[in-house]
C-alpha cells in the first residue's frame, strides 16, 4: 500500500482485507472502498471508456462516479457497472474491469481514439447507410463495441423482501444537514427515519477536517447518531439509497446490509407526512484537454481519499478552481506529504481566508488562469496553463489534478416528482425553486454550503415541516472554505473552435466539441443535445456533466442559462437491481395462483393440469397406460352415454337483493327479469356499453327481489365492475344491494343420463323428478346432508345439474357424488371434455365466440334481446356496422371428407389460399373460433364465425391454415351439431 | 442537404466538424402557410416531409411547443412490428414496416433499423390458438409471421428460460422475423432534416395557443409569436389531443393516461430480439448502445404528467426476471414516462373532424411509433388528394358514430381497465 498513509482515516487498520483486482491480489482495511484500496495500492487506472477506450481513473469518492465502472463478484454472484467508489471492500472481493480486451493496461479496443476525429457525435446517423443490407452487420460490430459491463449468466442466488414503513418525516441524508434536521424532528416527538448511501453517517464531515462543539466533525457526527439511535420514534438506515420520489410523499429506497451479508439488499416503501432532502452536493469538473486523464480528480474527494480513507493519491499536485472550496484542499495535501505546485484560479481573486491559506503553505495562485491541457498516457505528467487574456503558457508538472469546478447542489429527488429547478447565475448551477414543491430542502442541497448554515437550515426546515421554532446547541469551532463566487469559463472553451478533448461527460465519453456540433446541427434544445450527443445518458445520468453542458449550450447558441432549462432528473437516483425491485414475486410467485375449493380431489384424482390465466383446472382425468387425448374421449363418450362430474366453482357468483333488483338486472342485462318465475333459472347477456357481449350466465330468480346470478371465470371481474358501475354512477337512485359470493360456494356439474339417479343417492330432501323439477329449475334444500343449492341447467347439452354447496364442503361432496355415481359409471371430466362437449352443443365460450366483438345476433341469440327497453348496449347496438347482413356469425363446420381435422385458429376463404398471387392480400371471410374431434359424431367439428354465415348453410369454403401449412375444404352447418331440439336436457 | 456518408464524414473531420450545416429551424415564421402542423414528433415531421417529398407541397411550418420528438416518439420502447389481428391494422403497419425497411436511405439518416425478430410468447395452449388465429390473419395479408413451439422459441432466443418450473411456462410464440426496432429520436431528426431541406419551417418551443375557425373552417392557428394563416392544420400532439380539439370545439374518444418505460444500466450484447411476455405485460428489448430497454402496461389511471407509478415497475421488473433470470443482478438507469391518448377502441383516429380544413392524426395508444412513417406519408396523401387513402380509411373519427370500430383485442371502451 505505498499511497497509504502512516496515520489518520475512518479505516480499522486492525482488519486487512485481501481482495483481488483483475486477477491481481491486493490488501485493504476494513473502512476502504473498492476505489479507495486500489488508489493506496497506486493502481490509476480502473476503467476504460464507453466510445474510445480510453484509460480512466477514479474521479470521485461517491455515487456521482462515471469513470472507475467495475465488475464484482464471481459465479452467479457477479455484478457489473458498479463504481469501485461505492463498493465498500471486504474480504475475498474479486473486481474486474470492463470494456476493455486483453487486459485493462492494453486494450485493442482503444485503437478507436485513432478514428475519434471520425467517431464525433452522432455519427452513426450520418454512415453505415450503404448498402442497405449491411446494416445489420454493421449493428453486430457496433453492438459489440458498445455496452460496458457483460450481464450475469446465471439466475441469482439471492432472494429479496420489501418493507412497508409510514413515518412523519423521512430525512434523505445523514449529514450535518441532515442529522441537526433528524434531531430536531426528534425531540418534537415526531416519528422520524433517517437515510444515507453511505455505511456510517455524517456525510462530508466523514471528509472534511472540521469541528463543531468541540469534537471532530465525524465524532460529532457518531454522537448526535447514538443520541437518534437511543430514541424509540427514530429509525435510522445507513447503506440505504432513496432512489424514487412519487407523489404523495412515497420514496422507495434500496437498503443494503453489508453487516449481516454483502448481497442481502431490501427494498424500503416509504410513506411519510413531510420529507427532508439534505442530499448534500456535488462537486462539478473543470474543462480542459486531458481533463478525463488518471490522475485528474475532483478535489473534494482527494481530500476525502486522505482525511477518510488515509490515501494519497498522488505526489506532485495542481489544483485548478474556479472557487474558494479547493483551497481549503491545501494543507490537508501538503500535511499529507503531496507537494502542490500551484493554484490555477478562474477567478481574479479569491478570499481572504482563501488566499491566507495558500500563502502560509508557500502555495503560487494563477488568477485569471485557466488549464488549457493536460499531458500524459496512463496518467497525467503535467498541465498547461494560459491566463484568460492570452499570453505566455506555463506547463507543471503533476501526477495529480485536483479540479474544483463549483458545487451543484443534489436536487435529484426534489426535482424527480416534479420540484421545479433553475438555474442561479452567482452558483452557476441548478437550485431548487422552494416554492414549487412540499418537500423540504437543508444544507448544501439548499446551498448552504458553510457548516454553520449548513447546521442551522437542518434544523430549520425540520422547525418549518412541523411549524416548530426548536433550537439545537452547537458551535462550529473549525470549518473549510467554501464556494462563495464562482467563475466559470463556458465562454472560453465555447469560443474554442478546434477539436478538442475537453470531456464533459466522461461516462459517455462526450466532449465540448460534440457539444459544439450538436448545437451547429440545431440540435439546440438541451434535451435534442443530450439525445444527439448521449450526454448525461450514462448510468450516473450525468451527476458531474449536465450543469457544464447547460452553460455551454448557454454559450454556444447565445441564450442566458436560465432559458435553456433543464433534463429531466429521473428516478433511480443511482441504479437499482431488478432483483430487488421485484422481491419475490418472481418466477413461481411471479403472480398468485387461483385454484377450486375441489383443487385437492383433483390432484388425488389424478388430474393433469391446464393453465388458464391466473387459474389451474385439471385439463383431464388420464387412468394408468392411457394417453392425454385418449382420457379426453373417454371423459366426453362416458357423459354423453353414463354420467360424468365436473368441476364449475370458478364461475363467478352473485346475489341481488332488494326493491329495484328487477329493473337493475334488467338494465344490465338484455333479458327480461320480471317474467323468471321463483325457483327458476334462465340464461342471460350483458352486453358492454359500446354493444358487444360483455359476459353470459344463469340468473335465478331466489324470491320476489332476490336473484342468482352466475358470471363467466373469465370475465367475472369486468362483469362486476359493469354492475358495480350501475349502481354507483349510471343509476344510483337504484335500491339494490349486491354481494358477490364466488369464493363462498364450490360448484359441481353432474351431467350425462344417469345423472338424476345419482342425485336420487344423494338423498336430497326434495323431489328431484322430471315433473318436480324440470330443466330450468331451481331448488334449494340439503344433498348428502350439506345444504346445497341445485340447478338444472346444462352447457354440456345433456342432462345436468349444478350443485352448490359451502366451499369448505368440497371434498364432502365431492367424494359423495363419486361414491353415488360409482354403480352409473360415474367419471370426472376436465375442461379439454366439457369444451368439446360445449362445441359439440354449439353453446359459447369466453374469448373464442364472446370475443369482444360479437354481439346476441351474431351468435344466433338475437331472439334475447328486449326490443322495446333500455338496457345497458342497447344504443350503439343498433349502429349502422352492427345491423349489416355481412356480420361475422356463428355457425358450425364440418370436413367435406368427413375425416380432416379442421385447424384451430384457421382462416376462412371462399377459394384456397393457394389461387391468390402471391404479394395479393387474401380477404378472410372469417376464422374458426374452437375446433375438435367429435368422439359423438366421430368427426372432426368447428364452430366459427363467418361472413353472412347463417345465410351460407351447406356451402363449401375452405379453412387455411398457413403457419401450420393445412387447409381443408369445409362445409357451413349449423353450430348445434348434438340434439338441436333440446331434448335430452329435459327427458 | 449536406450528403451523409462515411466519404463526407472523413471529409469533415480533417476540418474538426465545424463545417456541417443546420438541419431544422433557423428560419422566420411567416403569415400563411398551406398546411400547418402541429406538433414536431414523428408523425408531424413526416407528415411534412411527405407532403414535400411526394406532393411537392413545401409552403408547410412545423410548430412544436417544445423540442422535437419530445412527445412519445422519444419515450417508446422503439418497437417495431406488424404483427395485427386485424387486416385493418395489420395493412396499415405492414405499410409501415416497409416504409421503415427503406427509410435510412430515403432520409439519407441512419435510422438503425434492426430487423432482429418480434417474438410474442405463448403461455397457455389458449394462446397458441389465439395467436395461430392472428398469424394466419396476418399470412392472408401477405405478411410474414410465424407460430413457434418452445424448442423453436428456445433456439432463437437461448437467453429465455422456457422450463417447466415456472408460473406461466411458455407454450411457444407468434414470432415475426422482420420486427424489431428502429433508433427513435432519429426518426424525428431524419424527417425533419429531410423536410426542412425541401422547404418546410420548423419551429420549437412554438406553442399553438387556439385555432381561428372561421364558419366551421379552419383559417390558421394562434401561436405566441403571432397568428399564422394555414389552408389546412394537421394536429399530431399524442398525449394533448384532446386538448387541441377541445379548443376546435369538439371532444374526441380518448382517454389520456401514462405508460412508463426504462433502461438498464449498458452492457454487453444480451438479449437479441425483442420479447413481448403478455401474463401481465412486460417486453424488452436492447439498445444498440446496450442498454435493456423495457415497458409494461399502462398506468392504471388517466393523467397527463410524464411520470408513472413504481408499482407498475415493479410488476412489469418481476416479470422480465421471470423471462430472464439472469437479469435479476443488472440494475435499472433511469425510468421515464410518455403520455399516450387511447382511443375507444385502441386503434388511431385519423383525418377529417368536425372542423373542415382541420386534420387529426391521434390516438395511437401504444403503437404510434411503429406507425409513424405510414402515418406521415397517409397523411400527406390524403392533404394532396383531398380523400381518404383506403389504408387510413378504417381509422375515421366517424367510425364510432357507426360502429365500424377497429378493436383489435376485442376489450371494449375501457383503456386503463384492460
Amino acid at each position: 500500500m505505498t499511497n497509504r498513509l502512516k496515520n489518520g482515516g475512518l479505516i480499522d487498520r486492525s482488519r486487512k482485507l485481501s481482495f483481488s483486482f483483475d486477477g491481481k491480489v491486493y490488501t485493504g482495511f476494513e473502512g476502504d472502498t473498492l476505489a479507495s484500496a486500489l488508489l493506496a495500492h497506486d493502481v490509476s487506472i480502473m476503467g476504460r471508456s464507453f466510445k474510445y477506450h480510453r484509460p480512466r481513473g477514479v474521479l470521485s469518492a461517491g455515487s456521482e462516479e462515471p469513470n472507475a465502472l467495475v465488475g464484482v463478484g464471481t459465479g452467479n454472484r457477479f455484478e457489473p457497472n458498479l463504481p469501485a467508489t461505492r463498493v465498500g471492500l471486504y474480504d475475498g472481493l474479486v473486481a474486474r474491469s470492463q470494456n476493455c480486451w486483453p487486459s485493462l493496461s492494453y486494450d485493442l479496443g482503444a485503437f478507436t481514439r485513432f478514428l475519434s476525429p471520425i467517431l464525433t457525435a452522432g455519427f452513426y446517423y450520418k454512415t453505415f447507410m450503404k448498402p442497405k443490407w449491411a446494416w445489420m452487420k454493421y449493428e453486430r460490430v457496433i453492438r459489440k463495441m458498445a455496452g460496458l459491463g457483460v450481464s450475469p449468466k446465471e439466475p441469482d442466488p439471492d432472494t429479496y423482501d420489501k418493507r412497508f414503513l409510514h413515518c412523519d418525516i423521512l430525512v434523505v441524508g445523514a449529514g450535518p444537514a441532515g442529522l441537526s434536521a433528524a434531531k430536531t424532528a426528534a425531540i418534537s416527538g415526531a416519528r422520524v427515519i433517517l437515510c444515507d448511501e453511505d455505511h456510517i453517517t455524517g456525510g462530508s464531515l466523514l471528509s472534511e477536517d472540521v469541528s463543531i462543539n468541540g469534537m471532530l466533525g465525524f465524532q460529532w457526527a457518531q454522537s448526535l447518531t447514538s443520541e437518534l439511535q437511543a430514541m424509540d420514534n427514530v429509525e435510522l438506515f445507513t447503506s440505504t439509497t432513496v432512489f424514487n420520489h412519487s407523489e404523495h410523499n412515497y420514496l422507495v429506497a434500496i437498503s443494503e446490509n453489508p453487516e449481516t451479508d454483502k448481497s442481502s439488499k431490501t427494498l424500503l416503501k416509504i410513506r411519510s407526512k413531510q420529507v427532508i432532502f439534505a442530499t448534500g452536493s456535488i462537486e462539478l469538473p473543470q474543462l480542459f484537454d486531458g481533463n478525463d486523464l488518471p490522475g485528474v480528480m475532483l478535489a473534494n474527494s482527494v481530500r476525502t481519499y486522505i482525511n477518510r480513507y488515509a490515501v494519497k493519491p498522488g505526489k506532485q499536485a495542481v489544483i485548478y478552481t474556479n472557487n474558494d472550496s479547493a483551497y481549503g484542499s491545501i494543507p490537508v495535501m501538503i500535511k499529507a506529504g503531496i507537494a502542490v505546485n500551484v493554484v490555477i484560479d478562474n477567478r481574479d481573486s479569491a478570499s481572504e481566508e482563501a488566499m491566507r491559506i495558500a500563502n502560509n503553505q508557500n502555495v503560487a495562485i494563477l488568477f485569471s488562469h485557466r488549464i488549457t491541457k493536460a499531458k500524459g498516457k496512463r496518467r497525467v505528467v503535467s498541465v498547461t496553463t494560459q491566463s484568460f487574456g492570452g499570453g505566455t503558457s506555463q506547463t507543471f508538472p503533476c501526477d495529480l489534478v485536483c479540479m474544483a469546478g463549483g458545487w451543484s447542489p443534489t436536487v435529484h429527488l426534489f426535482s424527480q416528482n416534479g420540484g421545479q429547478l433553475v438555474f442561479d447565475e452567482t452558483l452557476a448551477t441548478l437550485v431548487a425553486d422552494k416554492n414549487s414543491h412540499s418537500a423540504y430542502l437543508a444544507g448544501a442541497a439548499d446551498c448552504k454550503f458553510d457548516l454553520d448554515s449548513c447546521l442551522k437550515s437542518g434544523t430549520s426546515a425540520a422547525n418549518k415541516a412541523f411549524g416548530l421554532s426548536l433550537q439545537l446547541d452547537f458551535t462550529v469551532d473549525r470549518d473549510i472554505p467554501v464556494q462563495t463566487t464562482i467563475k466559470t469559463d463556458w465562454a472560453q472553451i465555447a469560443s474554442i473552435k478546434k477539436r478538442n478533448k475537453t470531456f464533459v461527460d466522461f461516462h459517455a465519453d462526450v466532449t465540448v466539441a460534440d457539444l459544439a456540433l450538436a448545437v451547429r446541427e440545431g440540435y439546440q434544445n438541451v434535451e435534442l443535445a443530450k439525445r444527439y450527443t448521449t450526454i448525461g445518458m450514462g448510468m450516473d445520468q450525468g451527476k458531474t456533466a449536465n450543469i457544464h453542458a447547460i452553460g455551454l449550450i448557454s454559450e454556444l447558441t447565445g441564450q442566458p442559462a436560465q432559458d435553456i432549462g433543464h433534463t429531466s432528473y429521473r428516478a433511480p437516483y443511482t441504479p437499482v437491481s431488478f432483483g430487488v425491485v421485484a422481491g419475490c414475486e418472481i418466477h413461481q410467485k411471479l403472480d398468485f395462483e387461483r385454484h377450486t375449493p375441489f383443487y385437492h380431489c383433483h390432484v388425488n384424482a389424478g388430474a393433469v393440469f391446464d393453465p388458464s390465466a391466473t387459474w389451474r383446472y385439471p385439463k383431464c382425468f388420464p387412468r394408468e397406460n392411457e394417453s392425454i387425448s385418449e382420457a379426453i374421449d373417454r371423459e366426453i363418450i362416458n357423459t354423453r352415454t353414463n354420467v360424468g362430474v365436473t368441476d364449475v366453482s370458478s364461475l363467478g357468483k352473485l346475489e341481488i337483493y332488494g326493491p329495484d333488483a328487477v329493473r337493475f338486472l334488467e338494465l344490465a342485462y338484455i333479458n327480461r327479469f320480471a317474467n323468471i318465475p321463483i325457483n327458476k333459472c334462465r340464461y342471460v347477456i350483458s352486453l358492454r356499453n359500446d354493444g358487444p357481449i360483455l359476459d353470459d350466465g344463469v340468473a335465478i330468480r331466489l324470491a320476489e327481489n332476490h336473484f342468482l346470478l352466475t358470471l363467466t371465470t373469465a370475465r367475472t371481474g369486468k362483469a362486476l365492475m359493469q354492475l358495480q358501475r350501475i349502481l354507483d354512477i349510471d343509476f344510483p337512485e337504484l335500491d339494490v344491494a349486491m354481494a358477490p359470493i364466488s369464493a363462498q360456494w364450490a360448484n359441481l356439474a353432474i351431467a350425462g343420463p344417469n345423472a338424476r339417479a345419482v342425485l336420487e343417492r344423494l338423498e336430497p330432501d326434495f323431489d328431484v323428478s322430471n315433473e318436480s323439477f324440470p330443466y330450468l329449475g331451481f331448488r334449494a334444500g340439503k344433498i348428502a346432508g350439506l345444504t346445497a343449492r341445485v340447478f338444472r341447467v346444462s352447457y354440456s347439452g345433456e342432462m345436468a345439474y349444478e350443485i352448490s354447496v359451502g366451499a369448505r364442503d368440497a371434498q364432502f361432496l365431492w367424494d359423495a357424488v363419486l361414491e353415488a355415481g360409482a354403480e352409473y359409471g360415474m367419471m370426472a371430466y376436465g375442461v379439454e371434455a366439457l369444451d368439446v362437449l360445449r362445441i359439440e352443443k354449439g353453446h359459447l365460450a369466453i374469448g373464442t365466440e364472446i370475443n369482444g366483438k360479437t354481439t346476441p345476433f351474431d351468435l344466433g341469440l338475437g331472439g334475447m334481446v328486449k326490443k322495446d327497453q333500455f338496457f345497458i348496449g342497447s344504443v350503439l347496438l343498433n349502429r349502422p356496422a352492427f345491423t349489416r347482413d355481412d356480420r361475422l356469425q356463428l355457425v358450425g363446420l364440418m370436413a367435406v371428407d368427413k375425416k380432416s381435422p379442421v385447424p384451430p385458429g384457421a382462416q376462412i376463404l371462399e377459394t384456397t389460399f393457394a389461387a391468390y398471387k402471391v404479394g395479393t392480400k387474401a380477404d378472410s371471410l372469417g376464422h374458426i373460433t374452437a375446433s375438435a374431434y367429435s368422439p359423438s359424431l366421430e368427426q372432426p367439428i368447428a364452430l366459427a364465425l363467418v361472413s353472412g354465415g347463417r345465410a351460407r348453410m351447406g356451402e363449401k369454403l375452405f379453412a387455411t391454415s398457413p403457419v401450420n401449412k393445412t387447409e381443408v375444404e369445409v362445409i357451413v352447418t349449423s353450430p348445434i351439431f348434438i340434439d338441436p331440439a333440446g331434448d335430452r336436457l329435459r327427458v | 442537404m449536406q450528403h451523409y456518408s462515411i466519404f463526407n464524414l472523413v471529409k469533415h473531420a480533417l476540418s474538426g466538424h465545424t463545417g456541417w450545416n443546420r438541419c431544422f429551424g433557423g428560419r422566420p415564421l411567416r403569415k400563411y402557410y398551406d398546411v400547418v402542423i402541429v406538433g414536431g414528433g414523428g408523425h408531424g415531421l413526416a407528415t411534412a416531409y411527405y407532403l414535400a417529398k411526394n406532393h411537392g407541397i413545401t409552403n408547410v411550418a412545423v410548430l412544436e411547443r417544445g423540442y422535437l420528438g419530445g412527445g412519445n416518439t422519444g419515450r417508446n420502447t422503439t418497437m417495431i412490428r406488424s404483427d395485427y389481428l386485424l387486416p385493418e391494422n395489420s395493412d396499415f403497419k405492414e405499410f409501415s414496416l416497409q416504409l421503415w425497411e427503406g427509410l435510412s436511405e430515403e432520409l439519407n439518416f441512419n435510422i438503425m433499423v434492426s430487423q432482429r425478430g418480434y417474438l410474442d410468447l405463448a403461455c397457455s395452449e389458449g394462446d397458441i390458438e389465439a395467436m395461430t388465429t392472428r398469424a394466419n390473419s396476418i399470412r392472408l395479408r401477405g405478411i410474414d409471421c410465424e407460430i413457434l413451439d418452445v424448442n423453436e422459441v428456445k433456439k432463437i432466443c437461448p437467453e429465455l428460460y422456457v422450463g417447466p418450473d415456472t408460473r406461466y411456462p411458455i407454450y411457444g410464440a407468434l414470432y415475426q422475423a422482420r420486427g424489431g426496432i428502429a433508433r427513435h429520436d432519429a426518426v424525428a431528426w431524419g424527417y425533419a432534416r429531410g423536410a426542412h431541406d425541401l422547404g418546410v419551417d420548423i419551429f420549437e418551443n412554438c406553442s399553438v395557443n387556439d385555432f381561428n375557425i372561421n364558419n366551421n373552417r379552419v383559417a390558421g392557428v394562434k401561436t405566441p409569436q403571432g397568428d399564422v394563416q394555414a389552408g389546412q392544420v394537421v394536429v399530431a400532439v399524442a398525449g394533448s389531443s384532446s386538448l387541441m380539439a377541445a379548443k376546435a370545439g369538439f371532444t374526441l374518444p380518448i382517454e389520456t393516461v401514462p405508460a412508463q418505460a426504462f433502461v438498464s444500466e449498458s452492457l454487453k450484447p444480451v438479449i437479441n430480439q425483442v420479447i413481448n411476455f403478455n401474463m401481465g405485460y412486460a417486453f424488452i428489448n436492447q439498445s444498440d448502445k446496450g442498454e435493456l430497454v423495457m415497458g409494461g402496461d399502462l398506468e392504471p389511471y388517466t393523467g397527463y404528467v410524464q411520470r408513472g407509478g413504481f408499482d407498475r415497475i415493479e410488476n412489469t421488473i418481476s416479470r422480465l426476471i421471470t423471462m430472464f433470470p439472469f437479469l435479476s443482478r443488472v440494475r435499472i438507469m433511469r425510468t421515464w414516462a410518455g403520455i399516450c391518448d387511447v382511443s375507444m377502441d385502441y386503434s388511431p383516429i385519423f383525418g377529417p373532424t368536425p372542423v373542415d380544413g382541420l386534420l387529426f392524426s391521434c390516438g395511437w395508444g401504444y403503437s404510434g411509433f411503429k406507425a409513424t412513417p405510414a402515418s406521415g406519408w397517409l397523411m400527406a396523401d390524403n392533404i394532396a388528394n383531398d380523400r381518404m387513402h383506403p389504408l387510413s380509411q378504417p381509422f375515421v373519427l366517424s367510425r364510432f358514430r357507426d360502429g365500424y370500430v377497429v378493436d383489435e383485442s376485442g376489450s371494449g371502451p375501457y383503456p386503463t381497465a384492460r
